[in-house]
């Protein structure tokens, strides 16, 4: 009797009348409805140095997407960021929007950035496992935080959840997230599209560094493209920093 | 609940072209008030905003999905990661310091 009622009650959580809206949670092989996001974005992929490739066609271009379950049929299914090859880069930007500080939607832009030393890895991973700071990820297990993840920062951000923007103006500010791996360091970014727009870009740049989870002494730095672009992607002047 | 799985490991089977095609063919969600969640699942947020039948997505329901869709975003994936991805993850030389 026991064994039927309960028999009974897993059948209630998990399947959904036929004809009704499934979702993924209700059954994964037959669901028909999918979570969207507030906008599409684009996964980006950026080649080393290869013989015979000009540098703009170094960057590929792996997918769009615009649903969380898309959003995790490619993180669960592309190489770790902590494995990425050296002078390579993700990133995840709103779809129509090239990576680089030539596209027409960056040039008056900005971006937050954090650089550490090493391939990040392990040292990311305590950066993510430090959890008490973030409150709303203290319960998170820990198997979220083997791989590095460039994910979480995507959906940290303002815009990825859907309708958030329409309360949010940073959802109008951000552009992408970047990971590139150089030898000897990693840097983590956050690609804004004005430099002017103060306020909006230090509510960015705490929440940016509120999701990297960094000690005290770790500091994020603003710097605009035209500067970058000017002087060298490592030594441009830092405009704000937190 | 599934168990944690490993992407490099994963074979094709005929459960994952469902789960594929589903994703393909399955529509946006328009109304939440429609969904009903499992009970072991947090449905996402209505308070954030306070915006009526808006929804957010706040990270604890983001990271429910990791394991509920496993499978490839796409049917070609495999051929997709050759043409962008390619080899860069296994060239010699490319990983260490």
């Amino acid at each position: 009797m026991q064994v039927q009622q309960a028999k009974e009650e897993h059948q209630n959580l998990n399947e959904a009348p036929k004809g009704a809206l499934r979702t993924v949670f209700n059954d994964r092989y037959d669901f028909n409805v999918k979570h969207p996001l507030t906008r599409a974005w684009t996964l980006w992929f950026l080649m080393p140095p290869t013989p015979g490739l000009e540098w703009n066609e170094l960057q590929k271009n792996v997918m769009t997407f615009k649903s969380v379950e898309e959003f995790w049929g490619i993180q669960n299914n592309i190489h770790t960021a902590s494995s990425l090859p050296i002078k390579s880069d993700y990133s995840f930007f709103r779809e129509g929007v090239r990576p680089e500080w030539e596209d027409v939607h960056n040039k008056n832009g900005g971006k937050w950035a954090f650089q550490n030393k090493g391939r990040g890895g392990a040292a990311l991973d305590e950066m993510w496992l430090n959890t008490n700071a973030v409150p709303s990820l203290s319960y998170v297990s820990s198997y979220f935080f083997v791989p590095p993840s460039l994910s979480f920062l995507l959906l940290t951000l303002p815009g990825f959840g859907r309708h958030w923007r329409e309360s949010d103006p940073t959802g109008e500010e951000v552009m992408g997230v970047v990971i590139n791996m150089r030898k000897g360091f990693y840097r983590l970014a956050v690609w804004t599209k004005t430099c002017s727009n103060r306020e909006v870009l230090m509510e960015i740049g705490t929440r940016f560094k509120q999701a990297l989870n960094l000690p005290r002494n770790e500091t994020i730095e603003f710097s605009a493209h035209e500067d970058s672009s000017k002087s060298g992607s490592t030594r441009a002047k830092t405009r704000m920093s937190l | 609940s599934p168990s944690r799985f490993d992407p490099t490991a994963r074979p094709s089977s005929p459960q994952s072209e469902a789960a594929i095609k589903c994703l393909a063919s399955a529509k946006y969600i328009e109304d939440f008030t429609q969904i009903s969640y499992p009970a072991n699942i947090k449905p996402p947020s209505s308070s954030i905003g306070q915006i009526p039948g808006k929804y957010i997505y706040d990270i604890p329901f983001l990271l429910q999905f990791q394991n509920y869709y496993t499978d490839k975003p796409t049917l070609d994936w495999t051929e997709k990661m050759k043409e962008t991805i390619g080899n860069a993850f296994t060239e010699k030389g490319s990983r260490g310091f």
